[in-house]
């Protein structure tokens, strides 16, 4: 039976999903690793895992313990790769300007793309607040620029305390078809 | 412009026309695959996720092995043989030059880069890109073989509509 599997690659980083045996895995990377001397690959598997600022779990819910579809899919922001907790998060290659408000809106992308979930979503919101407080801006000064990115990709119902799902889901859609149209264009400049 | 970063441009063209199926920008892209990936009912209860890094790769790669890499690289994909009016056979000597002229001083010792590249210029990112691109290729193509890879293609089907 063929299986149908993710392979992608960025820069020395590569993230695919494996649906044999931990053995074959191993004896994949041993391939991998005779291939090129000077090309040597460390591996880890789990169901739960860091990939670049990403983090994603596979992990059996032990809440939802109702029929096959226990097992849930989690994502958010992995910020253990940052150099310092709550370091301001310079996301693009651009974002060196000093233009802070880009970088409350790249980071909001950076949440909203990487969050499935709402109560994920708050978290990370939490999250950048607390970065730029600990960088000395102002709570309101935060708070003014995620509201107006809001009310950009949004409308201005939607308040950013807000824990409906439906609403989040919307949210999110929206950026999302922001991000592809951005990818659209540069693919189309190539 | 100085030549590095003007043989990256030309590089990165290239690179990125080819390699857009299995490339990544960013760790979102690969939440946004495996959501797909999940909604089209793929993830299963022993899917396992897996992350491979490549170990040192930017001070240990081989200059001739590179070299020899990004040449075949540029015959196969481009059919001119030239990129804005620069011939391949150009490209290669001049990052031949820039790679075989890399000094440092370290305790009052003058020493020269022989292996990889103290570097991290968006020139010397493409070059082991190509590389490393080069290199998964028996591996991508066995995963398809056993395999069906998904891909971004998908992105694409999409953003055709």
């Amino acid at each position: 039976m063929s299986l149908i599997i993710l392979y992608y690659r960025c820069f020395d980083e590569i993230f695919l999903t494996w649906d044999q045996s931990k053995n074959e895995l191993e004896s994949f990377i041993q391939t991998m690793n005779q291939e090129n001397i000077l090309i040597q690959v460390e591996y880890t598997a789990s169901i739960d895992v860091d990939y670049l600022d990403a983090n994603i779990s596979w992990i059996d819910d032990d809440d939802h313990d109702d029929g096959p579809n226990k097992y849930q899919l989690e994502t958010m922001v992995n910020h253990s790769s940052t150099a310092e907790p709550y370091a301001l998060p310079y996301i693009d290659d651009d974002s060196s300007t000093k233009n802070f408000s880009k970088l409350i809106r790249s980071a909001l992308i950076r949440a909203i793309l990487s969050c499935s979930d709402v109560y994920q979503f708050q978290l990370e919101r939490e999250y950048i607040e607390l970065s730029f407080t600990v960088n000395q801006f102002s709570l309101l000064f935060i708070q003014k620029h995620i509201c107006s990115f809001l009310r950009e990709i949004f409308i201005d119902v939607f308040e950013f305390r807000n824990y409906r799902a439906s609403l989040y889901g919307t949210l999110r859609q929206r950026v999302i078809d922001h991000d592809r149209k951005c990818r659209q264009k540069k693919l189309s400049l190539l | 412009m100085n030549i590095s970063r003007y043989l990256y441009s030309l590089l990165q063209l290239i690179y990125e026309g080819i390699s857009f199926e299995t490339t990544y920008m960013k760790g979102s892209d690969a939440i946004l695959a495996i959501e797909r990936y999940h909604k089209q009912g793929y993830l299963r209860s022993t899917t396992l996720l897996v992350t491979l890094h490549v170990h040192r790769i930017l001070s240990l790669f081989n200059h001739d092995q590179i070299i020899q890499t990004v040449e075949s690289f540029l015959n196969q994909h481009v059919p001119s043989k030239q990129i804005h009016g620069i011939s391949i056979s150009t490209m290669i000597e001049f990052i031949r030059f820039i790679l075989k002229h890399q000094f440092f001083i370290y305790n009052d010792k003058f020493y020269q880069q022989t292996h990889g590249s103290d570097s991290d210029s968006p020139l010397i990112q493409v070059l082991v890109n190509i590389l490393l691109f080069d290199w998964e290729q028996p591996f991508v193509t066995f995963l398809k073989e056993n395999n069906e890879i998904y891909g971004r293609f998908v992105d694409l089907n999409e953003l055709m509509e």
